[in-house]
């Protein structure tokens, strides 16, 4: 039996960690706000750019295709590029062990179709975790200290280069999904070569946006062609680029939105917690306190009754 | 035919402008060009500078960077990377961010690495500062 002031003092540190808990989830609600905002002011150039790719693309014969690697499919893509972003802090649940197990998944799954598979990680949770399993990867870290387009820029300029090289074939991407406040969806989107106009994607599940898919239809349809100024090759090039650099962008977003509105559930879960444990301390105390007292009178009684 | 245009113009954070138009003009990179409805389905990539429009009420301008330009049926879209409106331009920062950009400019020439981009940056300034009224 513990006593009294063991348990004053656990009653103590759970009040303590649940004004904790508390803070941390006013704190990302307000950070989720602003996020949620951010994310909701890139989608419609994300979008914009993505209906424009569709439309140039539909547009494209075969022998264009040929001139443009961004947008061909390797029949065969050996080397690829794993792109998987987690945060940068812990605290939100399952948020960036979900992608982190997807990542695996992929990895493991994926070895026998592309057997040269490397990682790119951004966020330090992923950071770390893939140093403790040993893989090695490009790592980029400390990107949503101050996120910002032309960070966003460098790393997808990297990643472009390398596939310009020849030293990839294909670039897959893991991150979360902002579905809600409530609710993140883990979701593995290929990024390179680019697929033009909508977003067919390898996980199951994942419904492609019904405007776009809108878009890949009408472009279809009417296939007149653009007049270009300058010439094609010189748009389409710069503009597959921005479009991989946006996609990414929005990306990041994504998972920052979903971040903290994963631990602002996360956290709110954790004050609930406390209270009840709370609770159920403060009623074992007043327990105890009750079996003291009850000790003690015994106690004076059966004084007073020895010395009749 | 329809006798305006759909003026979009959006960046990576955020949409400037969703509105009818009578006409537009653009900094392309092979030149200013000008937009009526009834254009011929054209896609060019912008320049940095001005990009005016006239409405019923008057004539606007934004001063728009790097970006893209699609006109399909009578929809004019701008996808700018970066793009400020003119009741955003602050000329006396825009002057400030000249000086300092000809500072570094200094001593550069063409073909070194930082060129292009610094060069965009001073277009970007001068069209800030000339839509301002300044100069």
């Amino acid at each position: 039996m513990p006593s009294l002031r063991d348990i004053r003092k656990r009653i103590k540190s759970v009040k303590n960690t649940q004004k904790i808990t508390k803070a941390m989830k006013m704190v990302a609600a307000s950070k989720l706000r602003r996020s949620q905002e951010a994310l909701m002011a890139a989608r419609p150039y994300a979008d914009k750019l993505v209906h424009v790719v569709g439309h140039v693309a539909a547009r494209l014969g075969p022998d264009d295709l040929e001139k443009f690697p961004l947008l061909r499919h390797h029949p065969s893509p050996r080397k690829v590029l794993l792109v998987v972003i987690t945060s940068d802090r812990g605290m939100a649940g399952a948020f960036n062990s979900n992608i982190i197990r997807r990542a695996e998944r992929f990895l493991w799954e994926e070895k026998e179709r592309h057997p040269e598979i490397r990682l790119a990680v951004i966020g330090r949770k992923a950071r770390d975790a893939f140093r403790r399993s040993g893989h090695k990867a490009q790592e980029h870290v400390g990107v949503f200290e101050s996120l910002t387009f032309a960070r966003c820029k460098e790393i997808a300029a990297s990643i472009l280069k390398e596939y310009e090289d020849g030293n990839l074939d294909a670039c897959f991407i893991i991150y979360n999904e902002f579905k809600s406040a409530i609710s993140q969806k883990v979701i593995v989107e290929q990024f390179l070569p680019v697929v033009p106009a909508g977003r067919p994607v390898l996980t199951a599940g994942v419904e492609a946006r019904g405007e776009q898919a809108e878009h890949g239809k009408g472009a279809a349809v009417d296939a007149v062609d653009y007049r270009y100024e300058p010439g094609k090759e010189g748009i389409l090039e710069e503009l597959v680029a921005r479009h991989f650099t946006t996609q990414l962008w929005r990306a990041l977003l994504e998972s920052v939105a979903s971040e903290h509105g994963a631990r602002m559930s996360a956290m709110d879960n954790a004050t609930r917690n406390a209270g009840e444990m709370v609770a159920a301390l403060t009623l074992k105390y007043n327990r105890a306190r009750q079996a003291y007292i009850t000790k003690e009178l015994m106690e004076i009684i059966g004084g007073a009754e020895a010395l009749k | 035919m329809a006798d305006e245009l759909l003026l979009e113009v959006v960046t990576p954070d955020r949409r400037l402008l969703n509105r009818k138009v009578a006409s537009v003009v653009a900094p392309g990179v092979m030149g200013e060009f000008g937009v009526l409805p009834g254009h011929v389905n054209f896609m060019t990539l912008l320049g940095t500078g001005i990009l005016g429009f006239r409405t019923g009420d008057g004539v606007e301008a934004l001063v728009v960077s790097r970006g893209y330009c699609e006109v399909v049926d009578n929809k004019v879209t701008v996808l700018a990377e970066v793009a400020d409106l003119a009741s955003e331009v602050d000329v006396q920062a825009a002057k400030e961010d000249l000086r300092q950009l000809e500072e570094k400019l200094k001593g550069k020439g063409p073909h070194d690495e930082e060129f292009p981009r610094l060069r965009a940056e001073v277009e970007r300034a001068t069209a800030r500062i000339s839509l301002g009224g300044g100069r």
